[in-house]
């Protein structure tokens, strides 16, 4: 999936996190600023999934100092760690 | 019952560890001769990079180790599992000086490292979590109280969780004046893995010392090591399992009953042909979820969990099985059998007891359906919030 990570924009990011987070909530439809983790939407297994889904997907490494709960509790701060670490903003 | 594991030759098992593991079981206590062999064996090491002085093995080779040494001792697999997560954890998620500093010496077994997750009022519920982490002058206090920390009774350093003013943290605490470590009654199961009770009053670690970011321990960390760990138990059952089938094949070929052998019996055969195709799946579904560790791949932690529950059914299945054809003899106290059996009953519970992982299974394949059905939105359980939180 690295053709991703080299053409990537913005939008596209934001699309492939928004599938595949609803997708794991198991809902067809849901805003970028739903709290996914404080507000208990994701099991604590799907939060764990989703560390990986951002390595695997956009072939990133999730470090230690990325590990802020703005970054993974909704889909707004997924597309903010992404975008940034691809360098897209 | 070779695996590929003991034709890796750098990884042998001590040669006496059938022996060892018969004394420990009678004593309730694997002995710190036992924790040394098995570190000079690169044992407690087995997953960690050989940069770090660690075997350097993918999650898929190690699932090897631990099905051998559990089908010897139940009770020391449990000390590779809880020594096991404590590295993943300082390798995933530890600070650089954390990393460099610690895994050298925990893969080489100077150090040892267990697990301290559930407390007396949060065992499957890790919301309930009370052990508080507070600031003061630079440092973090922890005060709290632990129960059931495998191998408690010798760990150097504790990965304890409990929340601070970030939410869920985990954090390394060394095992020293600040602790008060006191032996946990023996289980049945399990019963040489020196659990302990270990309570905390304000003791004081580094900020260093957390791994992961404060607010990520629980559930992050938690639940990455549990996935972990789950894998490890997961392989232990299926060495139970295997063990167990071993000792009941055995008897049902040496024991006369009315002139031929006990296998003979269509209905022994038949406690023979479900135990080992059960143990064969569960195999396949251990290996098969290592694999998508080592891929991590986002699908993993559900695998782990579903090669968990499916491996310690086909424990539970095999030991009662091996229990009717071995007859009294397998029923005495000191029968490897008897061991085998309550490590079965004792993997339903731990890493996740079997109703939490049918819960978190089944909801797994329904929000699969959800997702494609368009007029299920909004359909939530009433329990749900409840019962999303739960993981241990
Ligand atoms: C030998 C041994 C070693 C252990 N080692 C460690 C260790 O190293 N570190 C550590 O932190 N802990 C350890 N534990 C503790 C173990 O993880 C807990 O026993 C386990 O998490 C279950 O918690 P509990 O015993 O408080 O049971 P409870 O949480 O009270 O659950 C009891 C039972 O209730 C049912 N149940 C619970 N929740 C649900 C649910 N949501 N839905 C449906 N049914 C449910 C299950 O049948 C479960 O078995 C160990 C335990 C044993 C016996």
């Amino acid at each position: 999936m690295t053709d991703i990570q080299q053409t990537a924009t913005y939008d596209q990011v934001r699309t492939r996190i928004r599938e595949y987070v609803l997708a794991l909530v198991g809902l067809p439809d849901m805003a970028d600023d739903q709290p996914l983790i404080t507000d208990h939407v994701l099991d604590s297994i799907a939060a764990v999934q989703m560390v990986a889904f951002v390595e695997g997907a956009f072939g990133l490494q999730v470090e230690d100092e990325d590990l802020e709960l703005r970054h993974f509790d909704t889909i707004d701060g997924l597309v903010g760690l992404v975008t940034g670490k691809l360098g897209l903003r | 019952m070779t695996g590929a594991f003991r034709d890796r030759s750098h990884h042998r098992l001590p040669d006496d560890l059938p022996a060892a593991a018969d004394t420990w079981e009678r004593a309730g206590a694997v002995d710190r001769a036992g924790v040394r062999a098995v570190a000079a064996h690169g044992l407690l090491g087995l997953t960690v990079p050989a940069g770090y002085g660690g075997g350097g093995l993918s999650l898929r080779e190690s699932v090897e180790a631990h099905r051998e040494v559990a089908g010897h001792s139940p009770s020391l697999q449990s000390l590779l599992v809880v020594h096991g997560m404590v590295c993943h954890a300082v390798r995933r998620w530890g600070r650089p000086e954390l990393r460099e500093d610690l895994l050298p010496r925990l893969a080489r077994g100077e150090l040892l490292g267990a697990f301290a997750l559930t407390e007396q009022e949060a065992g499957s519920d890790l919301r309930a979590l009370r052990t508080r982490l507070r600031e003061q002058d630079g440092q973090l206090l922890v005060t709290g109280r632990k129960r059931w920390v495998s191998f408690g009774q010798l760990a150097h350093v504790l990965l304890v969780f409990g929340v601070g003013a970030g939410g869920g943290t985990s954090v390394l605490v060394p095992v020293g004046a600040g602790a008060r470590v006191r032996p946990e009654q023996v289980t049945t199961g399990l019963r040489a893995s020196r659990l302990a009770d270990v309570t905390f009053h304000e003791t004081p670690v580094p900020p260093s010392a957390v791994v992961g970011r404060p607010g990520f321990g629980v559930p992050h960390v938690a639940t990455d090591c549990l996935t972990v760990g789950r894998l490890f138990v997961a392989a232990a059952a299926v060495g139970v399992a295997e063990a167990a089938i071993g000792l009941a094949a055995a008897h049902a070929a040496a024991r006369m009953v009315g002139g031929e052998p006990l296998g003979c019996r269509q209905l022994v055969r038949a406690l023979l042909a479900e135990a080992s195709v059960a143990a064969e799946a569960a195999w396949h579904s251990v290996c098969s979820a290592a694999d998508t560790l080592d891929r991590a791949d986002p699908a993993a932690a559900l695998a782990a969990s579903r090669a968990k529950f499916g491996a310690a059914q086909a424990a539970s299945l095999a030991t009662a099985h091996a229990s009717r054809v071995l007859g009294a003899g397998g029923l005495t106290e000191e029968h490897r059998l008897t061991r085998l059996d309550q490590a079965a009953r004792t993997y339903q519970v731990i890493e996740g007891p079997t109703e939490v992982l049918k819960d978190l299974i089944g909801a797994a394949v329904v929000n699969q359906a959800r997702g494609a059905v368009p007029h299920a939105d909004g359909v939530v359980c009433a329990q749900e919030g409840d019962d999303r939180a739960r993981t241990a």
